[in-house]
């Protein structure tokens, strides 16, 4: 395993920014289809709502605080390129880390920091519940997410998401982690703020943490979203669906496409399922989700012992 | 050149409208919404997100007041707009849509654009102190406990009061309303907050405008409150489907027969959404027990006994066949009954009681039958 | 490498310092976080991957928590009120001062062991040690810690479990918010 140049990192952006696309304009579409519209319209909605965003004037809040705010924004534009880093792809990783794992779990809590920075730097009312209430529901996945993610590593008994990869050669992860999977699922849409998974930002809250973005800010923090799904299906392909492994076609392409199908599916789900707030997802978080991947992980780690 | 005027021109295909709805002027912002969704411009949830402002009916003296506020803060490019009646609708939206594509920052320059005084409806610094500019030094100790001092922006301090459990906490003053996506036109909440839970509100009405008896209106109306209780829960495709099969119900009656038959197709698609929010069990627990309205309560107070039950149970009787005759409950009974409703709620969950109340059916034939549902 | 451990700890040091000098609470947590990132990122610097990792992820997990407990404890509001971020200067600092010269004299004054060969596997071996020679500490404190929190919760809150589920326990609980999995 070795560590990618810069023309392996352009490649990695590349592919996380297309899927990233896709998956917007997958989402334009099915919206489309609900209401009526054109399937066309709905695939392109993406780069008209960023022409929009490019030509809108920032705003600026009273006695907001810039710093804050603006590096809430920048930073959910980093994060989803740190995530990648350790996705190997086609057997070399940008940053092929002895605890890639770990590393990814870090860059999405950093997302706690950042989400909450961007509400409260706006200075408004709405966007400062929306950051706590972000916080709140993060309380909800996190925990499920941390022990959802070590599953895979006991049984590759290697934090290496690379190592990982290959312990899958002979059975997917997914079928006998399937608890961990869909905990995974929820995470990454927890972590991008995104569809049911997105108290923070909700329309209950005119947007939350979202409130107060105009323009070019505003752009950089939905794309930054629609990133880090990209990125963290990327991660949850790796982890569990066996990474780039696939007959025929090539390693780096199997990751593509498996990314882009389990994107689609996330798409299609957060279509049919309403908000989860957190005032209802905190307990089946805690009482449900995290029992069940400790659970999870017992029969892990029993397998692996046994098959020793 | 050419690049920005391509790029406007792609904008203008996903115009985002905020629509404020004057009371009485129902069919008219019904009519609206169902043009800008044929056009794919999407409802904008906040000022911030909206690139066209239009008034739907009389600009009103207070409502005017409330838009100006909002106007203030819509970031631009921008065009604002009003709507008397529905023929006006698509040549008044091409028109905004030109403005808002050949828009200049120089021809539209908004000097208080973050500089002026934060009390703007939506934006929720609003407090009921005025500012006073007293200077704070900061130097040492807690001693600086006062909380009525002036922070930088003119913008008051929040004051403390006890929360629910007993311990002192900030309060955040905030207005609901009369401009807000989703939420009963002519109605404004003033909510004193402490984190995002409600403490304490003042309610203020408008005068309401008449809207059509006609019954196939009147089922319009139940229609699109559903659709908005649907869009604040986070569940857009049901939402979207409510919205279609109320402006099926409104569409432009050219003779009773089409008339009839815009109403069996309506009823149809109406049962058929009943049947998908019925099925959607993730929807259901997430809509139980909220702004329980007990029956031993409603005829204490006097309210309408078809608001017993929770948010979940008055979704599912908004999406019910009409019993005859309709008579709708009052916007002067919804205010009557919010300050004993939504003290002690989240912010999110308010919302979500109060676009449960409005648009119910008062006369209900046997209320009895519907109980708190199972 | 000896450059890029040096500019981080600058980092470290002025970011931590930044924590007393900037005068709101929000950039005074974040101050801290981004002190506490440099130093994970140094860290990592020294090839210690997993300490560096985890120091990143406990620290910034913990000061996005911190931000809560600010509104839930502080009595003002703190985005728009420039505050001092010092409290009791005499005393904070004869302890600072303290602690720092008790460190220092510890670091120059242990005997530090020689590493056999380079840490490729650190990870592995800080497992072993935990899972090792140190579990009977692990295994102690981490209840200890557990109960310390469980109980300082339940003396903060002013609600008992009586009052929830009435007196004999068997009620359904009388929460102001119900939640999510319908007791």
């Amino acid at each position: 395993m070795g560590t990618g140049g810069p023309s392996a990192a352009l490649l990695a952006v590349g592919l996380l920014a297309l899927a990233a696309v896709m998956a917007a304009s997958a989402h334009g579409v099915l919206a489309e289809r609900a209401s009526g519209g054109s399937a066309a319209r709905g695939l392109t909605r993406p780069f008209s709502e960023a022409a929009r965003l490019l030509r809108q004037r920032r705003r600026a809040t009273v006695a907001a605080d810039r710093l804050l705010w603006r590096s809430g924004g920048a930073g959910l534009g980093v994060i989803p390129l740190l995530m990648v880093a350790v996705v190997p792809v086609g057997g070399t990783a940008l940053f092929d880390s002895a605890v890639g794992v770990v590393w990814f779990n870090t860059a999405d809590v950093i997302v706690w920091a950042l989400v909450w920075l961007l509400g409260w730097g706006a200075n408004s009312t709405y966007g400062l519940v929306g950051g706590y209430r972000f916080l709140a529901g993060a309380l909800g996945y996190e925990l499920p997410l941390m022990f959802a993610l070590t599953a895979p590593a006991v049984a590759a008994a290697s934090l290496r998401v690379s190592d990982v990869v290959a312990a899958q050669r002979d059975l997917w992860f997914v079928v006998w982690m399937p608890v961990a999977f869909v905990v995974m699922c929820l995470g990454i849409a927890g972590f991008s703020v995104w569809g049911p998974l997105s108290p923070g930002a909700a329309t209950d809250l005119a947007g939350g943490v979202l409130a107060e973005l105009s323009g070019p800010d505003r752009l950089l923090v939905q794309a930054g979203r629609y990133l880090l799904l990209a990125a963290g299906s990327a991660v949850a392909v790796c982890l569990f669906l066996g990474g780039g492994s696939g007959p025929l076609l090539p390693e780096g392409l199997w990751l593509l496409v498996k990314t882009v199908v389990l994107l689609g599916v996330l798409v299609v789900l957060r279509r049919r399922l309403p908000l989860l707030r957190p005032d209802r997802f905190l307990e089946i978080g805690w009482l449900i989700l995290l029992p069940a991947t400790l659970l999870q992980l017992l029969v892990v780690s029993v397998v692996v012992v046994g098959g020793r | 050149m050419g690049m920005t005027s391509a790029l406007g021109r792609l904008a203008s295909r996903s115009l985002h409208v905020l629509l404020v709805e004057t009371p009485g002027a129902f069919e008219l912002r019904a009519a609206v919404e169902r043009s800008c969704r044929e056009r794919g411009w999407p409802l904008a949830v906040s000022p911030t997100d909206a690139d066209v402002v239009l008034i739907c009916g009389r600009d009103g003296d207070a409502l005017g007041e409330a838009v100006d506020a909002v106007w203030r803060q819509v970031p631009g490019p921008r065009a604002r707009g009003e709507i008397r009646s529905p023929s006006e609708v698509e040549a008044t939206l091409d028109r905004l849509a030109a403005v808002v594509t050949g828009w200049r920052p120089e021809q539209d320059p908004i000097a208080d654009i973050g500089a002026g005084r934060a009390n703007d409806a939506g934006n929720g610094h609003d407090d009921h102190h005025a500012p006073d500019d007293g200077t704070d030094d900061h130097t040492d100790d807690e001693s600086d406990e006062e909380m009525d001092m002036s922070g930088p922006g003119g913008i008051p301090l929040a004051s403390g009061a006890e929360d629910r459990d007993g311990l002192e906490m900030d309060q955040l003053h905030l207005r609901l309303g009369p401009v807000l996506p989703c939420w009963p036109a002519g109605l404004a909440v003033w909510c004193s907050l402490q984190g995002d839970v409600v403490t304490e509100i003042e309610v203020e009405t408008a005068p309401v405008g008449q809207v059509s008896p006609h019954p196939s209106v009147a089922a319009a109306v139940r229609l699109d409150a559903a659709g908005q209780l649907l869009r604040l829960a986070g569940a857009d495709d049901l939402a979207t489907a409510a919205h279609r099969a109320r402006d099926v119900l409104l569409a432009d009656p050219t003779g009773p027969e089409s008339e009839l038959e815009s109403e069996s197709e309506s009823a149809n698609l109406t049962a058929s959404l009943r049947r998908r929010v019925e099925r959607a069990w993730i929807l259901r627990w997430s809509l139980r027990g909220l702004g329980v309205v007990e029956q031993v309560d409603a005829a204490d107070h006097g309210w309408s006994p078809i608001w017993v039950g929770d948010v979940w149970d008055r979704l599912l009787r908004l999406l019910e066949p009409m019993t005859e005759p309709f008579t709708p409950v009052q916007l002067d009974e919804v205010a009557a009954a919010l300050p004993l409703l939504l003290p002690g709620r989240e912010l999110a969950t308010a919302r979500l009681v109060v676009a449960s109340l409005v648009a119910q059916q008062a006369a209900y034939a046997d209320v009895q039958a519907l109980g708190t549902g199972a | 490498m000896l450059v890029v451990f040096v500019i981080l700890a600058v980092i470290a040091v002025l970011a931590g310092a930044m924590v007393f000098v900037v005068d709101s609470m929000a950039r005074a947590t974040y101050a801290l976080a981004v002190s506490f990132i440099a130093v994970g990122v140094a860290l990592l610097v020294l090839r210690l991957e997993y300490l560096g990792v985890i120091t990143i992820l406990m620290m910034v997990m913990e000061m996005a928590i911190m931000a809560i407990y600010m509104i839930m404890f502080m009595g003002m509001n703190p985005a728009l009120m420039p505050m001092s971020m010092v409290h009791g200067k005499r005393a904070a600092l004869g302890a600072a001062i303290g602690t720092f010269l008790l460190l220092v004299v510890g670091i120059l004054l242990v005997p530090w062991p020689v590493r056999p060969e380079p840490a490729a596997a650190s990870t592995q071996e800080l497992g072993s040690a935990l899972m090792g020679s140190k579990m009977l500490v692990m295994m102690t404190v981490s209840p200890i810690m557990f109960a310390a929190i469980v109980a300082g919760v339940s003396l903060a809150s002013a609600r008992t479990r009586y009052d929830r589920f009435g007196d004999d326990l068997d009620h359904a609980p009388t929460d102001p918010q119900p939640g999510g999995v319908g007791r």
